[in-house]
Order: C-alpha cells, then sequence, then structure tokens
C-alpha cells in the first residue's frame, strides 16, 4: 500500500475494500438473481464489516436502518443507463465504521435518535437529495467527499442537529448550504457551492468561539441580486466567487480570494445547477482558479489530491461492467455469445 | 541578558541658597549600608536642584521584587533621608528569538518533547515551511497530525491539528483480472460464478465471449457477469436476458478468404459486422450479410430478426495484401496513402495526398516539420517558414507606355496605375541612372527619351515585396506609303505604314485616317498627294499623278525641280530619247532616259530661264511640247 502525507494540506486519498469482507448482492429489480432483494434484510443478516452490493434499479430501495458496520456500495447516483436509489439511510447506534458510496440518496441520511456517537463514516460519490444530518449523538469522525448534496447539517435547530466533529468536507457539489457547529476540527475543503444559498451558504453555529476557514471553493451564482456568502465566523482563504446573472458577489471575507472571477468551468458556464450529463466542472487551462489554492492546487472539485469527483457518481475504486451485445436468442446448447466492456475507471 | 535599571531622580539641594547637590549614592534592598558606602553616582553641575537620569545595573539579582534606595549629600554637607522606589526584576522573552524546534505526533500526544521532530529552516521567531511526513504504520481511516515548535528560550507552543483521511489510492489503471458469470440465480456469491478468461488490460477491456448454454431448458434466461481488478475489488454485475429457441437463428458464418457471409438469409433480417481485434467496434456501414474485410483479422456479425439478436462467433478473414502495402484495402496504384492505413482515403484539401500521410496540409510548399505557420489558407504567398509574406496580385499594377514623340525630343511617358491603394515607391531605372517617386494610385514619369527601362515597385513596411518591369519607350518610325492609281476609276490606293494615323492631301482636299490602306477620288489631270504621319518627324510622302493616256510634261512652267514627262501609260518601262531645243532650234541636251512605270525625270537646272522645246521620241512617234523655265 503507498502512503502519503502533505503537511499544510489534508490530502484525501481513494480507498479500497478488505479482501476479507464478505460481499453480498442486493437487487429489487423483477427477475434478478441477487443473493437479497431486499436491501434491509440483507442488512440484517450481514456481519460487522461486509460489503453490500446493491445493484441499480428501477425500484427505489427505501428507508433503511443501518446498524452495524457496512459498506453499502451503489452502482452510480447519475448514470445515464441506471442508478442505484434508497430513499433514506438511518446511521443507528453500532453503524460506526460504516461507508456509503454510489447511492442516489432520494431524500436523507441521519443520525436521528441515536444515544451513542458514530466514529469513523464515510460518505462519497452520493446523490443526496435533501441532505446528511447530524441529530442527537452525532459523528465523531466523518469523510464527506465527492457528493452532491443540497445540505450538510441544519440551520433549524442548528444547535442540536450539526453535532458532527473530526470531518472532512471536500470534493463536493453543495446546492444549498454547510452548517458547521464544531469548526476547530472540521475542513470545508476544494467544494464547488452550485447556486447554493445566496446569504448564508456556510453557517458557523459557534460563531462567537471562533471562525471557520473555508478553503478553495468556488461560489457559482446565477441571481439577478448580489450573492452574499458572508456570515459571522467564517472566513474564506483562496474561494473564488462568480455570478452569471446581473448582481456582483459580495467580496469574500479573508485573504486570496478571487472575487467575481469566471471560473471558466469546461461546461457548465450557461447555469448553475448540476447536470450530471453535460457538465463538467474541470478547470479550463486559462481559469484564474487554476493553481490558485492555498498550497497552490486547484480550486474546486478538481484539487488532485488524488480523489477523483465524477459526475455519475460511480463508487470510487469499483470496477464497472457493462454487457455491449448479446444474442438474444440462441439455440438449445448453443453458445451465448456476448460483448463485455468494464473499466476500472 | 544585560539587567539594568534606568531611574530619573529629581534632587534638591536644600532651602539655603547657593547650596549645590555634589553627590549621590544608592544602594538595592539593604540592609543600609550607611550613608556615604552606598554606590556613588555622578551628579551633573547645579544650582540645588537638578533632574537627572541613571542607569544602574541589576547584576546579580534575582528574578521577583527588589527596592532602590538612593539619597544626596549637600556639597561638603549633609546627607539627605533615602527615597526608596520597588521594582521587579523578570527574564524578558525577546519576539525575534528564533523558532528552534518542531515536533509532530499522530492521534495521541505523547508529552512536550517527547513528539517526531521536525528539522526547520532558518528564522527570526516567524516561518512558513512545508514538510512530508511519513505515515507508515497508520491505519486506513481518519487520524489527526499534530504539531508544535520551541522557541530558543525552550518554551513550547500549544499544538495545532489538521484532520487527514488514509486509505488507498484507487487506481484506475489497475488491471482487471478476473469475470465471472453465472445463468438466472441465485447469485453464488462474488468468486463462485463461472471464470471467464480475460486479454491483458489496463484497467479498460471490451472482450467478446461464448458463453456455454448446455443445460439450459428453453425460455428466457438473464446470464449476470462481472469483474474483479487485480487488488480484488469486484464489480456490481450487469445482466442481459436471452431466450433459449429451437427456431432461433443461425449464428454461423462462412468465410471465404476475406469475405464473410451469414449463413441466416431471411427477409427483413439486419446485419451488422463487429471487429473482433478492435474492442469489437461496430464497422461503420458493414450492415450487408457479406463482408468484404480490407484488412486480415477477426470479425463477427450481429444478426437481428423478428425481435432476436444473435451474435456470432469472432470468424477469422485473410486479406491478400500484394498490392497493398499498408494493408489498409486500397491497392497501392490508387491509394492516395499507399504506406499508411487510411482506408477512407480522407483528402480533405484534395491534393491527392491522404490526410493521414500529408506532411504539407495547408500546400504552402513547406513540410509540416518546419513549418511555423501550419494553416496558412491557401495561395498565401509564405516564407521560408511557411508564414505568410505580404503580396499583391500580378494584376495589382497597370503600367503603359507613351513612346517619344519625335527621335530626340524627350518627350516620352510611362504611366503607372495601382489597383490597390497602398504607399508604393516607384524606382525607374535605365543604365547608371535612377529615380524614385512615391504614390498610392497612379504615378507618371515624363520627359522620356526612347530606350529600355527596368521600373520596379516596392510597398512601404513590406521589405521584401518587389515588383519589377522591364519598359521600352519607343521612337516614331518613318511613314512609308506606296500608291496604286486607277485611271479608269480616276482613284488612287494608298498603302500606309509607319504611324498611327495620317493626313493625305489630294489636291486641295484633305483627309484623315488610321487605316493602313485608303483609296482617293482623283478629280483632276494632273493630282499632288500629299501624306503626313501622326508626327511632323516622320517624315512626308508626295506623288503627282497624272490622269491621261497621252504623253505629258509637266510642271510648266519649271522652276527648279525636274521635268517629269509622262508617256502616257504607267506600264512603259523602256528607255526613251529625249531632246530639249531653245526656240531658235538649238539643240540644247540629247539624252537616253530611264523610264519608271510610264516617267521619266529630266533636269532643267542647268539651263537658263527661257522658253524650250522638249522632243521625246517614243513608239516612232515624236512628242513636243513648250517648257517655260523660271
Amino acid at each position: 500500500m503507498k502512503k502519503k502525507l502533505l503537511f499544510l494540506t489534508s490530502l484525501l486519498i481513494g480507498m479500497a475494500l478488505a479482501n476479507a469482507q464478505n460481499v453480498i448482492t442486493v437487487d429489487n429489480s423483477p427477475g434478478s438473481a441477487a443473493q437479497f432483494s431486499d436491501l434491509q434484510s440483507a442488512i440484517s443478516q450481514a456481519q460487522d464489516g461486509d460489503i453490500i452490493y446493491i445493484h441499480p434499479s428501477e425500484v427505489n430501495y427505501g428507508a433503511i436502518d443501518v446498524n452495524k458496520p457496512l459498506s453499502l456500495i451503489g452502482f452510480a447516483h447519475s448514470s445515464a443507463e441506471k442508478e442505484t436509489m434508497i430513499d433514506d439511510i438511518f446511521l443507528r447506534n453500532n453503524a460506526s465504521n460504516t461507508t456509503i458510496r454510489g447511492i442516489h440518496v432520494t431524500d436523507l441520511i441521519s443520525t436521528d435518535g441515536n444515544t451513542t456517537t458514530l466514529q469513523n463514516i464515510v460518505v462519497e460519490n452520493c446523490l443526496i437529495d435533501n441532505g446528511i444530518y447530524f441529530e442527537d449523538a452525532g459523528i465523531e469522525g466523518l469523510v464527506f467527499r465527492g457528493n452532491v448534496v443540497r445540505r450538510i447539517g441544519s440551520t433549524t435547530n442548528f444547535a442540536l442537529t450539526n453535532n458532527y466533529s473530526d470531518a472532512l468536507i471536500t470534493n463536493n457539489i453543495i446546492t444549498d448550504d454547510v452548517n458547521v457547529k464544531f469548526f476547530q476540527s472540521t475542513t470545508v475543503k476544494n467544494n464547488i457551492f452550485l447556486g447554493a444559498d445566496a446569504f448564508t451558504p456556510v453557517f458557523n453555529v459557534n460563531d462567537e468561539s471562533g471562525n471557520l476557514e473555508v478553503q478553495n471553493c468556488i461560489f457559482f451564482y446565477n441571481r439577478s441580486s448580489s450573492p452574499d456568502p458572508n456570515d459571522p465566523g467564517v472566513v474564506f482563504s483562496n474561494c473564488l466567487s462568480f455570478n452569471l446573472s446581473s448582481g456582483p458577489v459580495v467580496a469574500l471575507q479573508g485573504t486570496g480570494n478571487l472575487d467575481n472571477i469566471d471560473p471558466l468551468f469546461v461546461e457548465d458556464n450557461d447555469n448553475s445547477t448540476f447536470q450530471p450529463l453535460s457538465d463538467d466542472f474541470q478547470l479550463l487551462d486559462n481559469s484564474l482558479a487554476k493553481a490558485a489554492g492555498v498550497n497552490g492546487e486547484d480550486l474546486g472539485l478538481f484539487d488532485n489530491s488524488g480523489f477523483v469527483f465524477n459526475n455519475f457518481g460511480f463508487s470510487n475504486g469499483i470496477p464497472t461492467v457493462n454487457i455491449q451485445a448479446i444474442s438474444t436468442s440462441v439455440a438449445p446448447g448453443e453458445n451465448l455469445n456476448v460483448i463485455i466492456n468494464t473499466s476500472n475507471q | 541578558m544585560k539587567k539594568v535599571l534606568l531611574l530619573c531622580l529629581l534632587l534638591f539641594g536644600g532651602w539655603a541658597t547657593a547650596q549645590t547637590i555634589g553627590a549621590a549614592e544608592y544602594f538595592i534592598d539593604g540592609p543600609d549600608p550607611g550613608v556615604g558606602n552606598g554606590t556613588a553616582l555622578t551628579i551633573n553641575a547645579n544650582s540645588g536642584s537638578v533632574v537627572q537620569e541613571f542607569t544602574i545595573p541589576t547584576t546579580g539579582l534575582g528574578e521577583g521584587f527588589h527596592s532602590l534606595y538612593v539619597r544626596t549629600q549637600i556639597s561638603g554637607g549633609s546627607w539627605s533621608l533615602y527615597d526608596r522606589s520597588v521594582f521587579y526584576i523578570a527574564a524578558v522573552s525577546e519576539i525575534t528569538q528564533n523558532i528552534a524546534n518542531a515536533e509532530y505526533f499522530f492521534d495521541q500526544d505523547p508529552g512536550l518533547g517527547n513528539g517526531t521532530a521536525l528539522a526547520l529552516t532558518g528564522n527570526t521567531g516567524t516561518l512558513t515551511q512545508a514538510f512530508a511526513i511519513p505515515t507508515t504504520g497508520l491505519t486506513e481511516g481518519l487520524h489527526s497530525l499534530y504539531i508544535r515548535t520551541q522557541n530558543t528560550e525552550g518554551n513550547w507552543s500549544l499544538y495545532d491539528r489538521a484532520l487527514f483521511y488514509i486509505a488507498e489510492f484507487a487506481d484506475e489503471n489497475s488491471p482487471i483480472d478476473a469475470a465471472e458469470y453465472f445463468f438466472d440465480g441465485p447469485d453464488p456469491g462474488v468468486g463462485n460464478g463461472t471464470a471467464l478468461t480475460l486479454d491483458e488490460n489496463t484497467g479498460a477491456l471490451t472482450q467478446s465471449f461464448a458463453l456455454p448454454t448446455d443445460g439450459l431448458a428453453a425460455g428466457s434466461h438473464t446470464v449476470y457477469i462481472r469483474v474483479r481488478t487485480e487488488t480484488g475489488v469486484w464489480s456490481l454485475y450487469d445482466s442481459a436476458s436471452f431466450t433459449v429457441d429451437p427456431t432461433a437463428i443461425d449464428n454461423s458464418v462462412t468465410v471465404t478468404d476475406n469475405v464473410l457471409t451469414a449463413n441466416f438469409e431471411a427477409t427483413g433480417a439486419q446485419y451488422q459486422w463487429l471487429d473482433c481485434g478492435n474492442a469489437n467496434t461496430i464497422l461503420p456501414g458493414e450492415t450487408n450479410r457479406s463482408f468484404t474485410a480490407t484488412q486480415s483479422g477477426r470479425y463477427a456479425v450481429q444478426i437481428t430478426f423478428n425481435g432476436q439478436t444473435v451474435l456470432s462467433n469472432c470468424i477469422a478473414a485473410t486479406v491478400d495484401n500484394t498490392n497493398d502495402d499498408d494493408s489498409d484495402g486500397i491497392e497501392n496504384d490508387t491509394d492516395n496513402c499507399p504506406n499508411t492505413p487510411n482506408p477512407d482515403q480522407t483528402d480533405s484539401d484534395n491534393d491527392g495526398i491522404g490526410d493521414v500521410c500529408d506532411t504539407d496540409a495547408d500546400n504552402d510548399g513547406v513540410p509540416d516539420m518546419e513549418d511555423l505557420c501550419p494553416n496558412t489558407p491557401e495561395g498565401v504567398t509564405v516564407d521560408f517558414d511557411g508564414c505568410p509574406v505580404f503580396s499583391l496580385p500580378a494584376s495589382n499594377f497597370s503600367v503603359q507606355t507613351i513612346g517619344e514623340s519625335c527621335i530626340g525630343n524627350f518627350d516620352g511617358e510611362i504611366g503607372i496605375t495601382a489597383e490597390t491603394e497602398l504607399n508604393y515607391t516607384a524606382t525607374l531605372s535605365s543604365g547608371a541612372s535612377s529615380e524614385s517617386f512615391d504614390f498610392s494610385r497612379e504615378l507618371i514619369f515624363q520627359d522620356l527619351q526612347a530606350g529600355s527601362y527596368t521600373l520596379c515597385i516596392t510597398v512601404d513596411n513590406a521589405p521584401d515585396y518587389e515588383q519589377c518591369f522591364e519598359v521600352v519607350i519607343t521612337a516614331p518610325e518613318s511613314i512609308t506609303v506606296s500608291s496604286k492609281t486607277d485611271l479608269g476609276g480616276k482613284s488612287v490606293t494608298l498603302a500606309l505604314a509607319g504611324s498611327r494615323n495620317y493626313t493625305i492631301q489630294v489636291n486641295a482636299q484633305i483627309y484623315q485616317t488610321t487605316e493602313d490602306e485608303v483609296t482617293l477620288p482623283l478629280d483632276k489631270i494632273e493630282n499632288r498627294i500629299t501624306v503626313l504621319g501622326e508626327r511632323g518627324c516622320q517624315g512626308q510622302f508626295e506623288q503627282m499623278i497624272v490622269l491621261t493616256d497621252q504623253l505629258l510634261a509637266y510642271p510648266n512652267p519649271v522652276v527648279q525641280d525636274a521635268l517629269t514627262v509622262y508617256l502616257g501609260s504607267p506600264e512603259e518601262f523602256r528607255s526613251v530619247e529625249a531632246s530639249i531645243y531653245s526656240l531658235n532650234g538649238t539643240l540644247v541636251l540629247q539624252q537616253e532616259f530611264a523610264v519608271q512605270q510610264g516617267y521619266l525625270q529630266l533636269d532643267l537646272n542647268p539651263l537658263p530661264q527661257g522658253t524650250y522645246i522638249v522632243s521625246v521620241y517614243h513608239h516612232t512617234q515624236l512628242f513636243n511640247q513648250k517648257i517655260l523655265k523660271r
């Protein structure tokens, strides 16, 4: 295993699965042959540390409770062909060390009702329509990267719904806001706030006790008024702001920021909404956001940290296979000719 | 550290006038050594009152509170009571002292000075430095890095903390080294399907398989396939449905040399040929039942009929490439890139050389490898680097000459007209002499003599451009005229040369013509014709035409001219004898004269003025005419 750490930056690297873990297959599409068709049943039968492959389906897997350390692996959240959908994921007591990847969460992820603080939760390559919330005992140790999410934490009862610490929030597209309570142990870096909250995209619950530093992020708006991302207790370092529409973005409070500069995405200079099949949030070579980060890295999603954002939400490190062509009909005993294409992404 | 105490004292010599402060002393803490036994201070000159600052060393004093006692003495007199001031001695940390040490630890604090040391660069109390810190031994997951520093006085900072996440890099180039499939289910679990053998790859692969269906009953089935990376990570499976059908489409293929033919034939059947050797890519346009391979390889056909689709095995086909060096299916003599495969023969610039082997894409004559401007538009003049240079079309300049009017007149002209208006300079050279003029549209060189000239034109800001012309100023020719008389028609036809236009006078009538032949009427017996060219210096033609068939001598009277005798026919060329007599019969002249076209001429200049008889003997006839000489 190759390991490397760069000080002064938080280096995010990909992850792999331990070979010793069992892989359980779940598929609720009609006529499927997976080991389980019901996800909750698969979770119930799984052992601590097992990996559950949740195959794509037209049918939403619904709301699930995770009460043991598991890896939930979906196919993708926005692939043109197919996606894995789960409505709600409730991380219950004993769900520490759970990983969630490649899933379209059509509602939310939550720790509601827990009495035990969860440790080491990884959420990546997911599309979360509503948000991820940290009620009650919350989470200590969170990696949240490569996701497209409306909201991280909540502004409602914010002192009670943002109980997360030791958190890395990186390489995400955030369409509304991030709410932070324990700002000293939370890193918010290299995200794109895409058409996010015009006035409080980042909220520091404990603004009276110090500042949350937001690094290398891009605030990309399409509003007719002048957005103001500034808020008490939040400072921006080497961030960029831009409004496609008429009103300029109020200058970011902090140092090294690029105010009202078009980031020059490869694609999505037409609006500020996430369109996975057409958008490309990589930076053009002449973008001023190139190498403009706190440690000379690019701003936005692609910081060359080793983790690579993908629009479709393919699970990082999991290969994909597609049956490209097949004989739909064969004579008895005749070979079935198929063509597959497979990629390690 | 040097320790001193700064002290500012206000000293008085007492109320007696004119008494000065003569001495002062101090001691620190005590006990009081007694007046006059303290440490002396030097007092400035004064008149009984003085304010003075002293620097008092505190060497040897420990940290903590101390008291300073000071007293003064009137010159030669009494000591004052001491004054006392409390001061505090403590070490002062200098803000410019270096950051001397640093240490780090992961996750759990081992205590000050017990972390792993970091080597620092030189500094003066402020430092920004990057480190590469090994993480060997750390497990996968979230970790915290703590770092603190120590100054030269030995004081440690509080630590700072940063989160990081350790996990194995996802390597997209990691080979996919295993695949498996199963039919229908239930899923036997990853690693428990039927293994497939994969081609070598670097993380991406398209491959075809022929999966045996032995034992599958007639009806609908599903095949599930998944793959595994070299690191042991399985993909999610993909699935596809198929039918085992006793009436299934025949997917076999017959191959003859390089021609492959699907054995299944039915109206409405659709065929699509695939290149198995190139990731099973679709061969565009190859949708017929038969396919002629242009390159040796392995090919398959996908047949769709009545909602069923079958895929054949990959079949090898061999192509004879003896006259196709690049094996692209195009024979050498018609291949626009005979040594580079390009079956589509694409030739975007229509220069006869295929795009894939066209080394001069912009056809400017400079090979692409040397062409600094490889996309120069067609027809643009370029330099040796293949980049456009300034040029004008050859037709940009119109040069006209006007010849000299007469030799020696120096009135020839050369006119230049430019189609494109620019700042030009025209230089006209002849031999060693030359002259230059600037112009933008039109220019005329004047007062030129006949001869050859070199005219060169340059353009401002285009140092490499010059267009030259060889120009000739001509001198006018002498006119030449020949005439032919029609006695019956009483007209004369003149053949004219040497001028662009002519002025012809016949007796009193004047004609202008630009023709090189003209016929004019003759209205008298004796007709004087004069022809002049365009310019007077081109000479003059004169002729007397006599319209008679009788002998005739003229002019009469004769002054200085020769006397012309017309013998009555222009066909007459024989010589005749002519005599001249005075009126008294004396023979003055007798001579044989040559006759040209019926004319002979007698020179009467030697004769004195008077009247004479001209006698010509012709054709046995004697002709006499009286002539007056003036």
